[in-house]
């Protein structure tokens, strides 16, 4: 039954699943040919040197760069895969259903709207969750390629860009998108309110993330390099304090005076690589309790409205 | 003879406004198809969708099947096979999937049986929905409430886009079913020959309210029509309305007497009514105030 219900919404929502599971399947083909050739080129011992490259890299430059393009224009585009993911896939789940009188037929079938909305989300959020992971993967395996000196478990290189946060993004947006969908029952309109409220969702939950991590961010060593999280900067002062511009400025007007510029330290606060996982875990769980909120809220709506 | 279908005092209003029904009072009893006639905006509609509890009401109760839809709308639909006006069924889907859809919303939905009644009904499994007719459609969706196995089949309006043979086979299938399945059928509809053949009981409702509830046979066999001019004057109570013939002649309907004696009748008693001046006869009392000089003009 399970799957005779996952099935049947795959065929009624197979442009959108299909373009979506293209557009990944496409991504990580491409990006598994670049890794492959940059791989089995010899040209991965060609990046990141500084120094005259060999003759080697030097035959293999015009290949090379063409691939690092891909790459760095694939890795570009990972951050806003999951959003049009998350609205091609969240939005026709409900508000097309409202907006066609489908959803009429269906709970005039089936005494449990409950039952019917979970058979119509789960395949949706499962293939955006899926198609997302598999480019937040890749992604992560592109950014490993040309950093190869940099832990990445242990690194906030490509923040954002790579890993778990791809998956939890998709989930947060497809589930905004459904959620509005049962509210307002109408495609294009959900659409476009999905867009503005699924973007502010996410910049909202960044900035709050942000703060979160402004609160917890400490002085970074230099040693950190491109690992570390860099969140601001003080100016250190002979007893040790950290302080802003403005704080230095009352504390010593004269300070820019000094014809060798401002003599005082200045200090990176941020938040050391090592902490790269808790930070990941965290900003994907507040991702998934955003979207298991909208969710709840579209369940809720489903089960009250009328059918339209 | 129970009631399947119940109203109390039923009252619907949209937007705090405009109230669609109020003060509705009727049964359905079981075993019957039952016509649910009345003009556009009648709210007929609305009250087909309020036992199935799709609508709330805003006051006075309903029961489907010994349930309030307000409380328990799960084991309402439950109750509950409802072909509505617009089937809209899915486009993408073939009817052999729209029926294993059915079954995997609604536990014991009998899909060999809707198989059965789409196959009589000369409709292939493999074809999508929106290769379908409007009335290929509407068949689909009857047969997708059959399969059901509901005891209560509400139709909303489901004649309205078919062509008269499409009418004919559609209401054959009901009937049919209604019939061999002792199930309860209560059928909206403007089409008066087919509420004729199809149906056993009217109710005609209009200007928000119930205006006639009783069996075919009692509604035709307690109404007369007077062709022209009123010679004699007719009691307010048994005066129901006028209105014009195909023809542009005045009738008027009224109400007779259960044990009215066909031998003794004179000109002034009328001829028999038809349904369908039954129907119009109520429906044009429910929009005109019924007094004898409205119904002096309009004769």
């Amino acid at each position: 039954m399970i799957l005779t219900a996952t099935r049947l919404t795959y065929r009624i929502n197979r442009f959108e699943i299909r373009a979506v599971l293209l557009a990944a399947a496409l991504s990580v083909a491409v990006s598994a040919l670049v890794v492959s050739w940059i791989n089995s080129s010899g040209y991965v011992a060609c990046i990141n040197v500084y120094d005259t490259p060999s003759l080697k890299c030097l035959e293999l430059m015009d290949i090379g760069r063409w691939a690092t393009r891909i790459a760095s224009l694939s890795l570009n585009l990972v951050p806003v895969f999951p959003f049009l993911a998350g609205l091609l896939l969240g939005t026709p789940v409900i508000a097309r259903e409202l907006d066609r009188g489908t959803a009429r037929l269906a709970w005039s079938l089936g005494p449990s709207r409950m039952r019917w909305f979970v058979q119509r989300t789960s395949p949706m959020l499962v293939v955006a969750v899926v198609a997302s992971f598999a480019i937040g993967f890749v992604a992560e395996w592109l950014v490993a390629l040309f950093t190869p000196d940099v832990d990445l478990a242990n690194s906030f290189a490509a923040f954002h860009q790579r890993g778990v946060l791809i998956a939890t993004g998709a989930f947060l947006v497809t589930s905004v998108a459904v959620g509005l969908g049962a509210i307002v029952g109408r495609t294009i309109p959900t659409l476009l309110l999905a867009l503005v409220l699924g973007g502010a969702g996410m910049l909202a939950i960044g900035e709050v993330d942000h703060k979160l991590l402004a609160a917890e961010a400490v002085p970074l060593s230099d040693s950190g390099g491109g690992n570390d999280l860099q969140l601001d900067s003080r100016f250190q002062l002979p007893d040790g304090r950290l302080v802003t511009w403005e704080e230095l400025m009352v504390i010593d007007p004269h300070a820019m005076e000094s014809e060798f510029g401002i003599q005082y330290p200045w200090v990176a606060l941020g938040i050391p690589g090592t902490r790269y996982r808790e930070v990941e875990t965290r900003e994907a769980l507040i991702e998934v309790a955003f979207g298991l909120a909208f969710l709840g809220l579209g369940a809720f709506v489903v089960g009250r409205r009328r059918p339209g | 003879m129970t009631a399947v279908l119940e109203a109390h005092g039923f009252g619907k209003r949209y937007r705090r406004r405009t109230w669609a029904l109020r003060g509705v009072d009727l049964t359905v009893p079981e075993g019957t198809i039952t016509a649910l006639v009345g003009p556009n905006g009648s709210g007929k509609s609305t009250l087909i969708r309020a036992w199935i509890g799709f609508e709330r009401p805003t006051e006075g109760r309903l029961v489907t099947g010994g349930v309030d839809p307000r409380k328990d709308r799960g084991a309402a639909v439950g109750l509950v096979g409802y072909v509505p006006q617009s089937p809209s069924l899915y486009g993408g889907l073939s009817v052999a999937e729209h029926l294993r859809l059915a079954a995997t919303l609604r536990d014991g939905f009998d899909v060999s049986l809707a198989a059965h009644y789409i196959d009589r009904l000369s409709i292939p499994l493999t074809a999508l929905a929106s290769e379908l007719s409007g009335g290929e459609q509407a068949q689909v969706g009857l047969a997708l409430a059959l399969g059901t196995r509901a005891r209560i089949l509400l139709l909303d309006e489901p004649l309205a886009s078919l062509d008269p043979l499409a009418r004919r086979e559609f209401l054959h299938v009901l009937v049919e079913a209604v019939r061999s399945e002792g199930h309860t059928a209560l059928l909206s509809s403007h089409v008066i020959t087919d509420i004729e053949q199809a149906c056993d009981r009217l109710i005609v409702l209009g200007k928000g309210h119930t205006l006639l509830d009783l069996s075919i046979s009692e509604a035709l066999a307690h109404h007369r029509v007077i062709e022209g001019p009123i010679a004699t004057p007719i009691p307010p109570d048994r005066l129901v309305g006028s209105f014009p013939s195909a023809a542009g002649e005045g009738l008027t309907l009224v109400r007779v007497p259960v044990a009215h004696d066909v031998s003794t009748e004179g000109p002034a008693d009328g001829r028999p009514a038809t349904l369908e001046e039954v129907v119009i006869g109520h429906m044009a009392a429910g929009r005109v105030r019924r007094t004898p000089a409205a119904v002096e003009a309009a004769a």
